[in-house]
């Protein structure tokens, strides 16, 4: 990278921390980069596949994913796009990524014609909780996946046994982010998975249980 | 046309003798007690609990536009059009029921009290219409698939400053949470999907922008709460 490419990756303002040449890491707020995602990543193969990347923020699953060798769709609302899609573009630009389609929709438009369906893996990291209706977004997902087809959830959870979720909004706020409306438990959260059509292949807490990992598949 | 089909035509122009109504009333599964003439009441589950009661009582239904989501058998629709509701509109997916001829049931209770109430076999989240002064939502938002969404729809069908009358099961507990079932069915009863605590439900309500005005649970031991909101803006 140039001198001035590294000045203006200093500029723009970033969530992920992406390394965009050896040892050039974007200064992303929540660094370093989660593992746990990338083991999760590590579960099915994605030479070849097509690859569908749910609120890609500034990219990095997405990237991670068109570097494993998959055609690379990515999805964020317009109001993500509005703070984080300058930076994935300029990530994208120094990767030389431009494969990856960038497109402004939420996961409540989906399935849709341009964005397409079949796609053989759906990443839907950080996102569930932020939704208001999680249970609809996983629909949306069984609809747009390719029969047998995979995704890849990772999310706030609450640790504990049973099936309930704490619903967070007006009065109630949880980790003091506002835009957190669902902290389901493991179990809550796999029960939202298969009530919308989704087989659970695997899936284990990380961080004592406040997070929650999930490879589900659709039915072959 | 089938034998239901024609039955509920000729119920739309039939002169109803009580001895009819005794003898039509046996056709159908009761879920509420609607009176149809003096006596002669379905047989429903029993009469709503005096907390529910008393939210329907809540507010006048003079000259409104009213909605009732998951009408049943269609007695708070019938209540409303007796308070001299201008317009009512009653939606149901009796298919999702799993209870026989319910849609039937309704037509000829609406037959036999000559009520004008619209109704619709229509699933809430494909309910377009909006400008309603009153939405009654009894006993189903735990039942439903989405009910955040339910809600949502729910304010856009609502005029402004009109008013949502909700009641939904409950669990009992201090927080905002709400149990979910699937792979475990809640009280033998596969329909039941969502039960939120009150103060989780109350949290769903201010969600989607609607203003509580008063809650109450029900009776005791029912783990039932009342609602009472309101659509924000001018009336």
């Amino acid at each position: 990278m140039t001198p001035e490419q590294i000045q203006r990756m200093h500029e723009l303002s970033w969530y992920h921390s992406i390394e965009l040449a050896p040892g050039i890491i974007t200064p992303g707020l929540w660094a370093p980069a989660n593992y746990h995602v990338k083991e999760t990543m590590d579960r099915v193969p994605f030479k070849d596949k097509r690859v569908l990347d749910i609120g890609t923020l500034n990219g990095l699953w997405a990237f991670e994913a068109w570097q494993r060798g998959a055609d690379v769709t990515v999805i964020d609302t317009p109001e993500a796009a509005k703070v984080a899609g300058a930076s994935f573009a300029f990530a994208q630009s120094i990767l030389g990524a431009q494969a990856v389609k960038y497109m402004e929709y939420s996961v409540f438009d989906l399935p849709c014609l341009d964005v397409g369906r079949d796609f053989d893996i759906i990443l839907f990291f950080g996102v569930y909780y932020h939704v208001a209706d999680p249970c609809l977004a996983f629909r949306k997902i069984t609809k747009t996946l390719a029969k047998g087809g995979y995704v890849l959830v990772e999310g706030a959870a609450a640790p504990g046994n049973g099936v309930w979720a704490s619903f967070n909004s007006q009065t109630v706020i949880y980790a003091k982010d506002k835009t957190t409306y669902w902290v389901p438990t493991g179990q809550c959260l796999l029960d939202w998975m298969k009530y919308a059509g989704l087989e659970i292949v695997e899936h284990w807490p990380v961080a004592y249980g406040e997070r929650y990992h999930v490879v589900g598949r659709k039915p072959c | 046309m089938s034998d239901v089909d024609r039955m509920l035509f000729n119920y739309e122009k039939h002169e109803w003798k009580e001895d009819d109504i005794k003898e039509r009333i046996k056709d159908f599964h009761w879920c509420q007690c609607i009176e149809l003439a003096p006596g002669i009441v379905t047989n429903g589950w029993g009469p709503p609990s005096e907390e529910l009661q008393k939210l329907f009582d809540s507010i006048g239904y003079s000259g409104k536009d009213v909605l009732d989501i998951g009408t049943l058998n269609g007695m708070w629709s019938f209540e409303a059009c007796k308070r001299g509701a201008r317009f009512v509109q009653a939606i149901d997916l009796p298919a999702e029921r799993n209870i026989p001829n319910l849609a039937a049931s309704f037509r000829f209770c609406r037959s036999v009290l000559r009520a004008n109430v619209h109704y619709t076999e229509r699933s809430i989240y494909t309910f377009k219409d909006n400008g309603y002064d009153v939405v009654l939502c009894f006993d189903l938002l735990h039942h439903i698939r989405h009910p955040l969404l339910a809600l949502e729809i729910i304010h856009d069908s609502l005029a402004p400053a009109g008013n949502l009358l909700l009641e939904c099961a409950t669990t009992p507990g201090d927080e905002s949470t709400c149990n979910f079932y699937h792979s475990v069915p809640y009280m033998n009863d596969p329909s039941n999907r969502w039960v939120p605590t009150a103060l989780c439900l109350l949290e769903w309500v201010a969600h989607v922008g609607l203003r509580v005005v008063d809650h109450w649970p029900g009776p005791e031991g029912s783990m039932r709460h009342n609602i009472l909101a309101v659509k924000r803006g001018a009336q």
